[in-house]
């Protein structure tokens, strides 16, 4: 989408942000005391909360797989969350952020541990201002580790995007509404694994790279907010050992 | 490394030269690694590597574990059960839950049937025997065995009565193995 909208003023953008600057984010970990593992996360404008459940028995038992477990994201968008009310229920897009979540998780838990049984992650959007995905995979990585699933690495993710020829770092809601290209991705930065990378919009291999760049940089700066959130929680209960 | 630091998933803890991975670790490319939060800790005896939790950690049954188990089916030399809660954790249990009772750990005594100890519905409280390839239980302190149980024609609640069960509802006499507490153990809270 080409925009007539400016979205950069004297090098700055909309919000104020330079072009690799992230929006504010805020982690904190075991918020609800019902759910096995939990996290609510603040980015920008996006509010997301997260519960994890299980391992457990997977149901319908077809589901199961007899080698290992599977995770069971499920992203839902809060009616309430966008300024036109959102219609509840899954829908192709939260169908499709479910399954590639998913599949990142997937990647990084030690699913051969728990056979047959299945990790429920529930993402709900109260508010979303764009990269909720991002946001949705981040916080559902504190909240595994705050459930003690085993895993490998916590995963994190970032967007990078194209707005107005320029490549940025974590875009805003109208950049991402505006703007002419968006590149989610999410990593395990311990090794630098790629485990979700979605584009949509175009970019030559020059500004995917530079993008990419942007993205992977964004990603560890996140991944150490991840760890601060979990550490802050498990101090005080470490020092009493 | 100090022992005091907190451990996060992926971090290092050892190499696989110098110990084995333990509970909360495993092992990639020679090096020990985390896999979950916690305080690291070597088990001299075993050489192992191992992070004790600080979060909660999802319940897995183990040998000598106590547990609670809903008694499915009553068959002529075993019942099958249904493991529902570990006691003393208060997270559901994850993998297999089903469990087999044979005749000869229901039991010091000879039991020649098991349908003169349990019946289907029965909540008891048993071992765990043996967890690999399956799910194995026994009863045979006394502390174990039935706390909870149904009347099997009308299926209201059974009181203890000297050495039998007794119905208030229809007075139907039955016989269980129970546990010593039979009745006061508090199953509401599942």
């Amino acid at each position: 989408m080409k925009s007539e909208i400016k979205l950069f003023e004297n090098g700055k953008r909309l919000d104020g942000r330079m072009p690799d600057e992230l929006r504010n984010i805020k982690i904190k970990a075991g918020v609800l005391h019902r759910a096995e593992g939990s996290c609510y996360l603040e980015w920008g404008g996006n509010k997301v909360m997260v519960a994890v459940y299980g391992p457990r028995e997977a149901i319908p038992r077809h589901t199961q797989n007899p080698l290992r477990a599977i995770v069971t994201a499920r992203y839902n968008m809060a009616a309430f969350s966008v300024e036109d009310r959102k219609r509840p229920g899954p829908d192709r897009r939260s169908r499709e952020i479910s399954k590639v979540i998913s599949e990142a998780l997937e990647s990084v838990i030690l699913v051969e541990k728990f056979p047959r049984a299945t990790i429920d992650v529930n993402i709900e959007v109260l508010d979303a201002e764009a990269g909720t995905r991002c946001a949705g995979l981040t916080a559902a990585a504190v909240a595994l580790v705050d459930a003690g699933i085993p895993m490998k690495d916590i995963p994190v993710a970032c967007a990078a995007g194209k707005i107005n020829d320029q490549i940025v770092l974590d875009l805003g809601k109208d950049e991402d509404n505006y703007g002419s290209a968006d590149l989610p991705i999410a990593i395990s930065p311990r090794t630098g694994e790629i485990l979700l990378l979605q584009m949509d919009g175009h970019l030559t291999q020059e500004e995917f790279d530079k993008a990419f760049d942007f993205a992977l940089k964004g990603c560890h700066i996140i991944s150490d907010l991840q760890k601060k959130a979990i550490l802050e929680k498990y101090q005080s209960e470490a020092g009493g050992i | 490394m100090t022992k005091d630091k907190i451990m996060l998933p992926g971090d290092q803890v050892s190499t696989s030269e110098e110990l084995l991975p333990g509970e909360g670790t495993f092992e990639e490319d020679g090096i020990i690694r985390a896999t979950r939060v916690g305080t690291y800790y070597v088990d001299e005896r075993h050489r192992q590597a191992i992070i004790k939790p600080l979060s909660s950690i999802p319940v897995e049954l183990k040998r000598g574990d106590i547990v609670l188990a809903q008694v499915n089916s009553v068959r002529s030399n075993m019942i099958i059960a249904q493991v529902i809660h570990v006691i003393g954790k208060d997270r559901p249990i994850s993998g297999d839950t089903n469990g087999t009772l044979r005749v000869s750990e229901i039991s010091n005594a000879y039991v020649k049937d098991p349908t003169t100890e349990y019946a289907p519905g029965d909540i008891i409280r048993a071992k765990i025997t043996q967890v690999s390839p399956s799910v194995q239980l026994a009863t045979k302190d006394r502390d174990l065995g039935s706390i909870k149980s149904v009347c099997t024609k009308c299926r209201y609640p059974l009181y203890k009565k000297d050495n039998y069960l007794k119905c208030d509802n229809c007075g139907n006499k039955e016989r269980r193995r129970t546990a010593e507490d039979y009745g006061e153990y508090d199953i509401k809270k599942f």
